[in-house]
């Protein structure tokens, strides 16, 4: 195991008085969101819109701070998100149906620069130091048009950081089959991101490298009785370029990585008590040697005519990465290796509440939620970095149609 | 063509199948009410779910998910 | 492979069967008789026979319905006004018939609104989609059966309607 270099330590003292770390963004290092067909907010497709609808929604994201007797050096405190989001779908002529999207991210905070050993060899963390505000943006616009047996929708869209930019684009189609019993679809999309990371002369960091995501899912719906429906969907996506993280010193991975998901929905109405079920399970595996499982269960109350109330818990378990090291080996040269806690095994459980109501044409909802991460949750072995996250989340929302 | 007795038993094995996946009648287009439910989509709240995968995609190692619509009301 | 060819198409076979049995322009409409939905009263399509009919299966839940209705409402009363001898027979389909009353009541029509929860109308005529629309005539004979509705429907259904009106006895 490799000292830790004495630069980096100083390094890290100068930062903190210059104040000038800047730590990565929300999607650090990550295909733009809406480069993948399962994150572009999905627009229900059996006909097109008969009205137009504006959503808004902002979110107050906070992490808990670094446990004390994990951290060596820099902030304790990681990272406080604003998140605002914005959606209009609208009708255009008969056959159309437009969708936009826009959201604006707000962000403070300090994340794990790298990992140690310097003591016993309990792990300690390297922090960044507070940062100043970062802001992310991004935009996609959506065409679908509806056909007598399914659509077909376009998409593009592009993100913009200081440090990270993105465009991306995707298509994808729909069919219905036996009466409208069951529904194929698929899809396709690409990204392309232009990484030039800050301060990169101060810290020596790459600048200028790209990395390109290709992304293709496939599902069946099946329609099993009036009362419940069923989805099963894959999702491959490949990534090459750069997808080393700048920000964390030592940091080597793989130039390309390769993921496919496994995700199975169930709904199910309870007509005596005027709720909805709501089932999924996804089923994780790529090239880097992850494994995942997840699991959702939320159950849709409706309360009177007006209100909804909608409790939910998440699982999550992770296996780690091939190339994950608990304490960076500075030693390795040019090995892949990285101490990034989210490519270690841990598992995480969120429970969450929502409320929604209805008043004429206007909708407002409030959500509240907390996740929780623990190397005791996790089904896989492996290691775990001390430097996992816990959060709470708060939501509130309004819609307007008309 | 001539349809054998093989191929009569796989059409009576196949309709029964079917029938069973659909619940023993396959659910009429009058009778997709509940399925159009707001609670009973996919994805009910697309803002929300954006919102959680963008988070859990960048807390989490793992990506992908549902990614299509299907169920709902049948309108033509 | 042939045989897991054969498996599947005979599977989607399976789901259409119950439904080979139905009414498609040519045929005789097939009768009912109702009650209003809004209204203590029977209405049965025989009372209608000479008239021009427009016979609609809707539902609260089913959005192009939705758009159909205050459409259909100024035709009819446009082409009565005209001199013209037509109806619309609604008939709303919800399985809980309040929601149907409900949308009425922020929307209101003037035709012949039904109800039936139970199916038995639609299952008799065959209705694949919703919205699906019977245009009938004077003689009781279906001449169109319309799936869907666009906005821009109303004028192809009402040359449809003229023209039977113009040979009308």
């Amino acid at each position: 195991m490799g000292t830790v270099p004495p630069a980096a330590v100083a390094a890290v003292t100068e930062q903190e008085s210059l104040n000038t770390m800047k730590s990565r963004s929300l999607l650090a290092l990550t295909a733009s969101a809406m480069a993948l067909p399962g994150l572009v907010p999905a627009v229900k497709a059996d006909t097109p819109p008969t009205d137009t609808s504006l959503s808004y929604r902002i979110s107050s994201y906070e992490e808990d701070d670094l446990p004390r007797e994990y951290l060596l050096a820099g902030s304790r405190e990681r990272y406080d998100i604003t998140i605002h989001q914005f959606q209009v779908v609208t009708p255009v002529g008969e056959n159309y149906g437009l969708t936009f999207n826009t959201s604006y991210e707000s962000m403070s905070g300090a994340s794990p620069w790298y990992a140690v050993a310097p003591f016993d060899g309990e792990q300690s963390i390297v922090m960044s130091g507070a940062t100043i505000h970062e802001e992310r943006r991004d935009y996609n616009l959506g065409l679908r048009r509806y056909l007598n047996n399914g659509s077909v929708g376009v998409n593009v869209g592009a993100s913009d950081e200081n440090d990270y930019e993105s465009w991306n684009g995707g298509i994808d189609m729909e069919r219905h089959f036996n009466n409208d019993l069951t529904t194929l679809a698929g899809g396709f999309s690409y990204s392309s991101d232009d990484i030039n990371p800050s301060d990169a002369a101060l810290f020596n960091r790459v600048t200028d490298e790209n990395k390109h995501t290709s992304s293709a899912f496939f599902s069946v719906s099946q329609i099993i009785d009036r009362n419940s429906l069923f989805q099963s969907s894959l999702n491959v996506t490949r990534h090459s370029g750069y997808l080393t993280d700048p920000y964390k010193l030592g940091d080597a991975r793989p130039d390309s990585r390769t993921q496919i998901a496994w995700s199975n929905a169930y709904r199910r109405y309870l007509t005596n008590l005027d709720a909805a079920l709501h089932l999924d399970a996804r089923l994780y595996d790529d090239n880097f040697g992850i494994n995942s499982l997840t699991l959702d269960v939320s159950w849709h109350q409706n309360v009177g005519d007006t209100w909804q109330v909608i409790p939910r818990i998440r699982y999550y378990s992770q296996s780690q990465a091939g190339f994950f090291t608990p304490v960076n080996d500075f030693s390795l040269g040019g090995v892949f290796n990285s101490s990034d806690y989210r490519l270690s095994a841990y598992g995480a459980l969120s429970g969450g509440l929502q409320v929604q109501t209805t008043l004429d044409d206007f909708t407002v909802s409030f959500a509240l939620e907390r996740y929780v991460t623990d190397d005791s949750y996790s089904l896989f072995g492996g290691e775990t970095s001390p430097a996992i996250v816990n959060f709470t989340r708060m939501s509130l929302g309004l819609g307007y149609r008309f | 063509m001539t349809i054998s007795i093989k191929t009569i038993v796989y059409i009576a094995l196949s309709a029964g199948f079917a029938m069973l996946v659909s619940g023993c009648q396959p659910v009429q287009a009058w009778e997709r009410g509940v399925l159009a439910k707001p609670e009973m989509a996919i994805d009910p709240d697309p803002l929300e779910t954006t919102l959680n995968n963008h988070i859990y995609f960048s807390k989490e190692a793992s990506n992908g998910g549902h990614s299509a619509t299907g169920g709902g009301c049948g309108c033509n | 492979m042939k045989t897991f060819q054969v498996m599947i198409m005979s599977a989607f076979l399976g789901g259409w069967l119950p439904l080979a049995l139905g009414a498609d322009a040519g045929d005789q409409a097939p009768g009912f008789d109702l009650p209003l939905l809004q209204h203590d009263e029977q209405a049965a399509l025989s009372d209608y026979t000479g008239k021009i009919l427009y016979v609609d299966f809707w539902a609260s839940w089913c959005p192009p319905c939705l758009v159909s209705m205050p459409i259909m409402n100024d035709l009819r009363n446009k082409l009565q006004q005209q001199g013209i001898d037509f109806e619309v027979l609604a008939v709303n389909v919800d399985s809980d018939p309040e929601d149907g009353i409900d949308f009425l009541l922020d929307a209101p029509v003037d035709f012949v609104v039904l109800s039936d929860p139970a199916g038995g109308t639609p299952a008799l005529y065959g209705v694949k989609g919703m919205p699906t629309s019977y245009l009938v005539d004077q003689q009781g004979n279906i001449v169109m059966k319309h799936e869907g509705f666009k906005r821009r429907d109303v004028d192809m259904i009402e040359a449809r309607i003229l023209a039977l009106a113009g040979q009308g006895n």
